[in-house]
């Protein structure tokens, strides 16, 4: 274990290369979806006079690359302003800018099995996007070795028990307007929650943090030293460690927690981010900070370990149930929010991050709502 | 437009099928395109996520001077026993990081693009063609991903021993 850092990452993604390896063989299930496709020309019929789009299908919809860059700078131009959204905005351009939806939607009845290929394909392409991005990001975080190693582990474990779980379930068995309906039911509680935290009693409970720790700061320097610390309590000391008690010390401060309750909240949060097609850190770091109270100079080191157990296992599962993937597509997206996340910061400045904020809160519950609508009531409102 | 992307793409195509190429056995060319390929992804990946940086600098710095700032006063927090202040910092340090975080993801796409855009040619151009070693039961990613990793983790080191030099000359 004395290399975990290296080993560790080095593990999981050879696991990756050898899911890559069985990839070819199970192209087929493509192929034996679209041949199993009724031919013609209406919605959910194939039309093999139609050129190849999306996956290779014909008659699929061919997605402009100028247009698929240019959505991807949108999306990382948000991320990297406002630092939230970015998730959603991906979701919102494989659904419903690029066509991908509307055209997974239409075999609902038709050609089931190739609707639900389609679905896992845009899901698998959301991870893709946010969630690589997310884990390579966490990365560094966890090189800094700042981890609770026994709520790591049980964490990872949860993680990778939860992602393993949404794939296997859901992988081939998702009709497209259920995963549209379940995508609209996050964004509209995402919408909803950062809403909340705009309100007064929402502002509230950060102005009082905010006050608190600005008096401690001011107490602090009228104090000049304060009370001194003593050397053995510096840093993390785990005292007890069971499957129902984990107890450890920070700054001599004495913390617990049940390593159940990690366990399964990265089950829970992995499975939700695998099912959606979200990453998972922004969950798990206020999930390890409020429920475990850890410091977030530990949390975010924590978490970066979870967040790629879970990557590494969504990927597997995808490849192993044979999702197909259009590499060069999330290529182009990435170039795109890597542009945008490079306009980003030139261009903050000229806007209030506010109103910014706010903005997105009514996209997102517009896109919520009409997500949530359109899956499950089949109830369509304008632009969504 | 259409004829702009079928030249750009077919100009992309000159430039990575060429290191295939530079050697007549197949095998030996094989793996010299993918280790340059895999090479020139991870440095142009890395030339990507430098310039992202550049821009990102001042906010970043900005962030993560106020992520430190909260993580500083809860530590401080916690030395003197003030569990109450120490969960209000440690609470604005978390928001600090969220922020952080969406940067960092902006940097990463700019460090990975290259390669899945290599990775997805390579399976187009060796689509059907039987690989060295494996024939056609695996596709290019079984060789790449590896030499891809590889060179980062060079780079890596030599952008680390490159800094140290640097340090060792400057003080």
């Amino acid at each position: 274990m004395k290399n975990w850092k290296w080993t560790l990452p080095v593990g999981l993604l050879a696991i990756v290369a050898i899911a890559l390896w069985f990839e070819p063989a199970f192209a087929d299930k493509l192929s034996e979806a679209i041949a199993k496709a009724p031919q013609g020309t209406e919605p959910g019929q194939i039309d093999p006079s139609k050129p190849a789009g999306f996956l290779g299908i014909p008659g699929s919809p061919v997605v402009n690359p100028i247009l698929a860059f240019c959505w991807a700078v949108w999306v990382g131009w948000i991320f990297s302003t406002v630092g939230a959204f970015g998730g959603v905005m991906a979701g919102v351009g494989h659904m419903s800018v690029f066509g991908f939806g509307t055209y997974a939607g239409s075999f609902k009845k038709t050609a089931p099995d190739l609707g639900k290929i389609v679905t896992d394909s845009i899901k698998a392409s959301n991870q893709f996007l946010v969630g690589l991005s997310a884990a390579i990001s966490s990365f560094n975080y966890l090189k800094m070795k700042r981890l609770v190693v026994p709520l790591a582990i049980t964490l990872g474990l949860g993680s990778l028990l939860g992602a393993w779980l949404a794939q296997e379930l859901s992988a081939g068995k998702l009709d497209f307007k259920s995963y549209q309906g379940y995508f609209g039911l996050f964004v509209l509680l995402l919408g909803g929650w950062l809403l909340y935290e705009t309100t007064p009693a929402g502002q509230a409970k950060k102005q009082t943090a905010k006050k608190a720790a600005k008096a401690f700061e001011d107490a602090a320097k009228k104090q000049a030293s304060g009370e001194s610390v003593d050397p053995k309590n510096v840093g993390l000391h785990i005292n007890h460690f069971s499957i129902s008690k984990c107890a450890f010390t920070f700054y001599g401060v004495p913390f617990q927690f049940n390593p159940l309750i990690p366990f399964l909240g990265g089950i829970v949060i992995s499975a939700v981010a695998a099912f959606l097609g979200v990453g998972g850190g922004f969950l798990l770091v206020p999930f390890l900070t409020s429920v475990t109270q850890l410091p977030m100079y530990l949390a975010a080191g924590t978490s970066a370990l979870a967040v790629l157990v879970s990557m590494v296992t969504s990927i597997i599962t995808l490849l192993m149930k044979g999702t197909p993937i259009e590499w060069h597509f999330i290529g182009l997206e990435m170039l795109g929010i890597a542009v945008g996340s490079f306009v980003g910061p030139m261009t903050s400045k000229y806007f209030s991050d506010v109103w910014l904020k706010r903005l997105f809160i009514v996209l997102s519950l517009y896109v919520g709502i009409g997500y949530l609508l359109a899956g499950f009531f089949n109830y369509k409102i304008p632009g969504v | 437009m259409n004829d702009f992307l079928l030249r750009a793409f077919l100009g992309l195509d000159a430039v990575l099928i060429a290191p295939f190429r530079l050697v007549d056995d197949a095998r030996a060319g094989f793996a010299c395109g993918i280790l340059v390929t895999a090479l020139g992804a991870a440095l142009m990946g890395r030339a990507c996520a430098a310039a992202v940086d550049r821009v990102q600098r001042a906010k970043r710095t900005r962030q993560e001077a106020e992520i430190k700032r909260h993580q500083d006063t809860s530590f401080s927090a916690l030395a003197v026993k003030d569990r109450e202040t120490y969960l209000a910092a440690n609470h604005l340090a978390q928001e600090a990081y969220g922020n952080a975080m969406a940067l960092a993801a902006g940097r990463a796409a700019a460090l990975i693009w290259p390669a899945l855009m290599v990775l997805a040619w390579a399976t187009w151009r060796f689509s059907g063609v039987p690989l060295p070693l494996v024939g056609e039961s695996a596709g290019p990613a079984v060789f790449f991903i590896p030499a891809y990793l590889a060179a980062q983790w060079g780079l890596g080191r030599l952008k680390r021993a490159k800094a140290a030099r640097r340090d060792r000359a400057g003080s």
